[in-house]
């Protein structure tokens, strides 16, 4: 229902302006105290649950981590449960198992402060039916600037007794190769050998995506998503070379979860024109109950969780989003001076370039010189890939 | 020969004479700056005392102390006072007989005569017929074209009269609203009302007439005042002539009565640049110190730290609820049918209410009653077209103006193909009749209707409408006493219908209506006073929100809030006294009754507990019309202005203001989208009080006005928002809302040039503005329930406009516009909650965007002025943001990886350059 994005948009379009957008640093001065930041979950899966605390302090540092904390969670009328410090500021549990419909609670004992949450339910979160995805072209705030990619889609249906709260955490890894994968070794005199050079030819990037993503269907007379827009991925990068998988996870949260990421989103989420809400601080369901006066910052939440998992093979996108980049090869040619020919050659490899191959100018003659790739281009891992394939992945 | 004419002129004034013998007297009397009528009526009722004097000397101003003497002892001493002559009949029969001393040998005879004679015909309408017909000689030093006024054979009586008449455009036929018509020394004058008629109450005699209006020729006209009679002027339009205006001055600061009151013409307002140059009264407001608004391109503005719903924007008499164009650049009112606007910011008249801020009232003009005449004009973004005529010839006229952009081809050439499905347009029509029934009676009906549509992805299409309809009746029972009756009807309504997803495809409306009665009577019993007085009554009917599925896939739940009707009614009586030549006083109430009406639910809450759906303890259910609550508003309004000098006044005012009706809006600016909404058992009407004081002064005759003006104004039931509260659809109310107190105060400096080849003003203002809210309860508090500043404080504004006439062809307008930043929000922290980092905000508007800062320009070109050319065009060349500043509209902050970048977000980083041709066929 808010006027402000696309306003603003066609403001700009009016007025054919561009680049309108500037950095702005005003000094915001920092806050002499810092705030107690808890970030906690508790689903109806299987745990362990992770609760992290830290101290925020300002806008540009980060916040540090809280450690030696007594931190439980606790089922109404059932166990509580101590976690343990796994790392710096990290607590974990053991043995809990949320149930749907149970309440739970979080406790923490810090520094002679008790801190406790609300009772939060959790409710189930609705069966995910399908996803899907169709080619889409996506404008950004450079009117300019369109950017190709693939929209994907998600139908889900649900109870009355399931939530009609969404909050999504969506995860994507692809499969990618290398531009030139390394057969031998240079060893000079315009000879080779197959290559000792353990690279990696074939990983997995993974990623979490960014951005707060929640929807509801409350004001629908059934608790149903469908052609839900869920994640727009640009084919800017090399997603879809080889094999795309998003990961859905859908949360089930509670309507006051549900306004607290709604406010988040608008005042975190970039552009703020003149019709939008004011932003606001936002109320924990965390508080200090030995001084009420203190704000403490995250949330503790119970909600159900769904998954759903899907594949993407590169001959379901359009050629232009599958297309491979190619790495530019460096190249080396004979001249008169074999030596310098020689030298050059070793130079470059002596700086991490590798050899590819051979260019024959004449065709069945001796080689005109060599091709060199990078370790970027030959491989994955230098390309932010992980040679590990992850457990869950499927050809 | 020189006795006898001298006789002549005091003869009128002069009236049969009672004998009745009384001899010694002793006088006594204490008189401070009164006038000389009033001293004499003082004198007559304590004392055996008969004066007979010319009704012209009534308001010489006199200051006397009486110690206790003998009659003729008190008359020289007022003559050595104040040059008046005496000439004593009898014991108790006393001529004034002014600058003239007169020697008591003429007998009663002579008198007799004169009178019996009837050589005067008697004048009840205006003629401007020459002293010569009666055989006056000229060289008596009487004027040519003396128009005389009233019945010749009631010169005699004492006292005063009244004046009533229509001032207007002898082209057009046009009444000319806000023209002044005033006598000097003293100064006593009337401004022309929205049908162009005036009433004035004068001292029998010779006058001297000034009639005086922006952009119109001033008149003098030597008037002799019999009686009561009707005076019609026809000035002639100041456009050709650019000279030097001749006679400077009008009923300017010093003399009007109220403090914080601007009057807006049109005919200024189209020299003024403007963007997309569109001729837009809404932003020159904008320009008056007190006047602000959130940003640029933000839709209403504020006045003197209040509210934009707080500010009661009329159309001939009619609320407009939304009253802007296209994201706010344009206003809803069309420059081409606008007569002018006047802002009162304080001094409100009683016969005005319902908003606490401030009044906003655009005049419509009245058709050309003598031809058909066509005009229009072109830009880059709108067209609009105005035919105007008369239906017959000097009694009834029609105006008809119909706007439109075609701004739709700027979006389709752009690449971004969201927008290039996009579609943004809107389009007015306003229309005018009147008909003059005869002398007493005027008919007008107007209408108005606007259109905005916003298509977004051509899959949301964003609809608001304003209709509006007003059928006034002026009648004048006599020249004392007329009245202005209307019936009017507004209505303004959004829809919002997204049908980008089947399953979600939905229809959202909105509508509130108003059907208003009022009835004002204008009053002038006698000279120096005059009362206003009558009723208004407003049905309002609103349908808050409704959303519907659209289609028949759509699984969208039906939710229709329920209706609101609720009656605003008014009794009102004010009354303008002129104590003396130098106090002046109005004194106002205004007894506004508000009742909610059915049907509706109202929720009772658990006592001491924050009102949440959760602590609703008890529902009542209302049926249609039944009262749910009633408010009382006694309402004071008071201003009073002392004279020091002709050049220098000092005001001051009170106003108290109710507010039953109001927008809600937690947005930074209000949107199309925003809604109107009722009083309820738990939202109180809003009130203000507001004192304000002003010192007026003139330099170089009345070239250059000044004002200094202050004011501290409180308001209470001000309606804050919890955080999280979603106003559209919103059945309870109560529960999102918070009762909040506004505090502000100002200085407002103003220096302004009326007349010249450079004319324009000059403003500085300081201003505050503050809000707290009022709850006990944490989470009905902002800042934690501290004063925190609005939306709109800015403390420091000043503003430049300026325009120069190079010669009748060819003028520059050139306006400069500085303000602080309006406050904003910034954060504090940043913080990763489930992987998401996002920022924690504090205090509510701690911190400011940059400061703002801007220039236009414009050069206006006329076509050649030869009188019987059929069409008339005029150029206007303008260029708004000149210096290209990058002004920050909005303050916003991103996460980029581990950093908080925080942007501020400009609409103009250029200088945009327009070319308007407006042309007019006659």
């Amino acid at each position: 229902m808010r006027l402000s994005k696309p306003y603003v948009m066609v403001m700009f379009a009016f007025f054919g302006l561009c680049g309108c957008i500037e950095s702005f640093n005003p000094k915001i001065p920092e806050s002499d105290n810092s705030l107690l930041v808890v970030d906690g979950t508790i689903t109806d899966q299987p745990g362990p649950y992770i609760v992290t605390i830290s101290k925020g302090i300002s806008l540009n540092e980060k916040n540090t981590p809280v450690s030696g904390a007594q931190v439980s969670i606790e089922e109404d009328g059932g166990i509580i449960e101590l976690l343990q410090e796994t790392r710096e500021g990290v607590y974990q549990t053991a043995s809990i198992q949320g149930l749907a419909g149970k309440r739970y609670r979080l406790s923490i004992y810090y520094q002679e402060q008790n801190y406790q949450s609300s009772w939060e339910t959790i409710r189930p979160s609705s069966e995910i039916d399908s996803v899907y995805f169709k080619k889409a072209i996506k404008g950004t705030t450079d009117i300019n600037n369109d950017v190709i990619g693939l929209q994907f889609y998600l139908d889900s249906h649900g109870t009355n007794e399931d939530s009609r709260y969404y909050r999504f955490e969506l995860e994507e890894t692809w499969k990618i190769g290398v531009s030139w994968p390394i057969s031998y070794d240079y060893i000079g005199n315009d000879l080779i050998a197959n290559t000792t050079k353990n690279l990696n030819y074939v990983c997995w990037k993974s990623r979490q995506i960014a951005g707060i993503n929640i929807t509801s269907t409350t004001g629908l007379k059934q608790n149903i998503l469908s052609n839900h827009k869920i994640h727009f991925a640009t084919g800017l990068e090399d997603r879809f070379t080889e094999k795309y998988s998003l990961l859905i996870k859908q949360f089930g949260i509670s309507e006051k979860e549900y306004l607290l990421w709604e406010k988040l989103n608008r005042t975190s989420g970039g552009l703020v024109g003149l019709f939008e809400k004011q932003p606001a601080s936002v109320k924990s369901n965390i508080s200090n109950i030995s001084d009420p006066s203190r704000p403490v910052l995250g949330y503790f939440s119970a909600s159900g969780l769904t998954t759903k998992r899907i594949y993407v093979d590169p001959d379901q996108v359009p050629a232009e989003l599958s297309k491979q980049y190619k790495c530019p090869l460096d190249s080396v040619l004979k001249s008169n001076d074999i030596g310098a020919y020689s030298r050059n050659i070793f130079n470059k490899l002596r700086e991490g370039k590798l050899f590819y191959d051979f260019v024959y100018l004449d065709i069945g003659g001796d080689p005109s010189g060599v091709v060199l790739s990078t370790l970027i281009c030959s491989d994955c891992v230098e390309n932010g890939g992980s040679a590990q394939k992850p457990e869950f992945w499927h050809d | 020969m020189i006795r006898i004419v001298i006789l002549f002129l005091v003869m009128p004034f002069i009236m049969p004479i009672e004998l009745e013998a009384q001899k010694h007297m002793t006088i006594t009397g204490s008189y401070r700056d009164q006038y000389f009528g009033n001293i004499i009526a003082d004198l007559e009722d304590r004392y055996n005392l008969q004066f007979y004097y010319d009704p012209h000397l009534d308001s010489t101003v006199i200051d006397i102390e009486i110690p206790g003497l003998s009659v003729s002892e008190m008359l020289s001493l007022i003559t050595k006072k104040t040059k008046i002559n005496f000439l004593r009949k009898d014991s108790i029969s006393i001529i004034a007989t002014g600058r003239y001393k007169i020697e008591k040998y003429l007998d009663d005879e002579f008198f007799g005569i004169k009178t019996n004679k009837q050589v005067f015909t008697n004048k009840h309408d205006t003629v401007a017929d020459s002293h010569d017909d009666f055989g006056i000689n000229p060289s008596m030093g009487v004027e040519r074209d003396v128009v005389e006024i009233g019945d010749i054979t009631k010169r005699y009586e004492r006292d005063v009269a009244t004046i009533v008449g229509y001032v207007r455009d002898i082209l057009t036929g046009e009444p000319i609203i806000g023209a002044s018509i005033f006598k000097k020394n003293p100064l006593v004058g009337a401004i022309t009302d929205q049908f162009g008629y005036y009433t004035l109450v004068l001292p029998r005699g010779r006058h001297e007439m000034i009639i005086n209006s922006t952009g119109m020729k001033p008149l003098v006209k030597q008037i002799d005042l019999f009686g009561d009679g009707i005076l019609n002027i026809e000035l002639r339009s100041d456009l050709i002539s650019l000279k030097e205006v001749v006679v400077s001055g009008e009923i300017n600061s010093i003399d009007n009565l109220q403090t914080g009151f601007a009057n807006l013409n049109i005919k200024n307002i189209r020299e003024i640049p403007s963007i997309g140059g569109e001729a837009d009264i809404l932003k020159i407001a904008l320009t008056l110190p007190g006047v602000q608004s959130v940003g640029e391109a933000a839709s209403g503005f504020n006045v003197r730290g209040g509210g934009s719903d707080q500010n009661l924007i009329m159309l001939d008499d009619v609320p407009v609820y939304y009253t802007n164009h296209l994201f706010g650049f344009f206003s809803v009112f069309n420059s081409e049918v606008i007569a002018d606007a006047d802002l009162y910011k304080s001094g409100i008249g009683a016969h005005f209410g319902g908003r606490i801020s401030s009044v906003f009232d655009v005049g419509l003009r009245e058709g050309n009653n003598k031809k058909i005449s066509i005009s229009g004009g072109i830009s880059p973004i709108t067209g609009k077209i105005t035919i105007e005529g008369p239906i017959k010839k000097n009694t009834s006229s029609y105006i008809v103006g119909i706007r439109s952009t075609y701004s739709d081809w700027m979006l389709s050439v752009l690449d971004n193909p969201q927008l290039r499905k996009s579609s943004a347009k809107f389009s007015d029509f306003t229309g005018k009749v009147n008909h003059k029934i005869n002398d007493k009676n005027i008919l007008s009906f107007s209408g108005y209707h606007s259109r905005d549509l916003f298509k977004l992805n051509s899959d949301s299409l964003y609809q608001y409408f304003n209709s509006n309809a007003i059928l006034k009746w002026r009648h004048i029972y006599s020249n004392r006493l007329n009245s202005v009756s209307s019936l009017s009807v507004a209505n303004y309504n959004y829809s919002l219908s997204s049908d980008g997803n089947p399953l979600t495809s939905f229809d959202l409306k909105y509508k509130i209506s108003d059907y208003s009665l009022k009835v004002k009577f204008n009053y002038f019993p006698r000279e120096r006073i005059n009362f206003t007085f009558g009723l208004s009554s407003t049905f309002y009917s609103l349908q808050p929100g409704s959303k519907t599925p659209l289609g028949s896939s759509s699984l969208v739940e039906s939710a229709v809030l329920s209706d609101e009707n609720g009656l605003e009614s008014a009794l009102f009586v004010g009354s303008e006294a002129h104590l003396n030549e130098k106090l002046s006083i109005y004194t106002g109430f205004r007894l506004s009754i508000f009742n909610r009406l059915g049907p509706g639910n109202t929720f009772s809450y658990m006592p001491n507990s924050p009102m949440e759906i959760e602590t609703v303890v008890d529902t009542t259910y209302f049926s249609a019309n039944e009262i749910i609550k009633t408010y009382f508003g006694p309402e004071i309004r008071f201003s009073g202005r002392y004279k020091f000098r002709s050049d220098l006044s000092v005001k001051a005012s009170f106003d108290r203001m109710n507010q039953y009706i109001h927008v809600l809006s937690n947005t930074i600016a209000i949107s199309p989208m925003d809604s109107w909404r009722l009083s309820n058992q738990v939202i109180k009407p809003q009130i203000g009080n507001q004192y304000s004081f002003g010192i007026y002064k003139t330099f170089l005759g009345t070239s250059f006005e000044m004002s200094i003006e202050g004011y501290y104004k409180r308001i209470f039931n001000l309606i804050e928002y919890k955080d999280d509260a979603d106003l559209i659809l919103n059945e309870v109310l109560e529960t999102d809302v918070i009762n909040a107190d506004g505090r502000s105060y100002g200085l407002e400096f103003l220096i302004k040039k009326k007349s010249g080849k450079l004319s324009g003003w000059l403003s500085y203002s300081y201003a505050r503005s503050l809000i707290r809210t009022n709850s006990k309860f944490p989470d009905e508090q902002i800042n934690a329930g501290k004063y925190y500043p609005s939306n709109y404080d800015k403390p420091h504004s000043f503003t430049l406009v300026s325009n120069y006439k190079f010669n009748r062809r060819i003028n520059i307008s050139l306006n400069c516009y500085y303000s602080t930043g309006r406050p904003a929000t910034f954060p504090a922290i940043k913080y990763i909650l489930k992987g998401q980092p996002v920022l924690y905000f504090t205090d509510r508007n701690k911190y400011r965007i940059p400061d703002y800062f801007r220039t236009d320009l414009a050069i206006n070109i006329d076509g050649n002025h030869k009188v019987h050319k059929k069409i008339h065009g005029s150029w206007s060349l303008s260029v708004y943001n000149l210096t290209s500043r990058a002004n920050a509209y909005s303050v916003f902050f991103v996460n980029e990886g581990e950093e908080i970048k925080g942007y501020k977000l400009s609409i103009f980083k250029n200088a945009i350059p327009t070319i308007t041709y407006h042309f007019q066929i006659r």
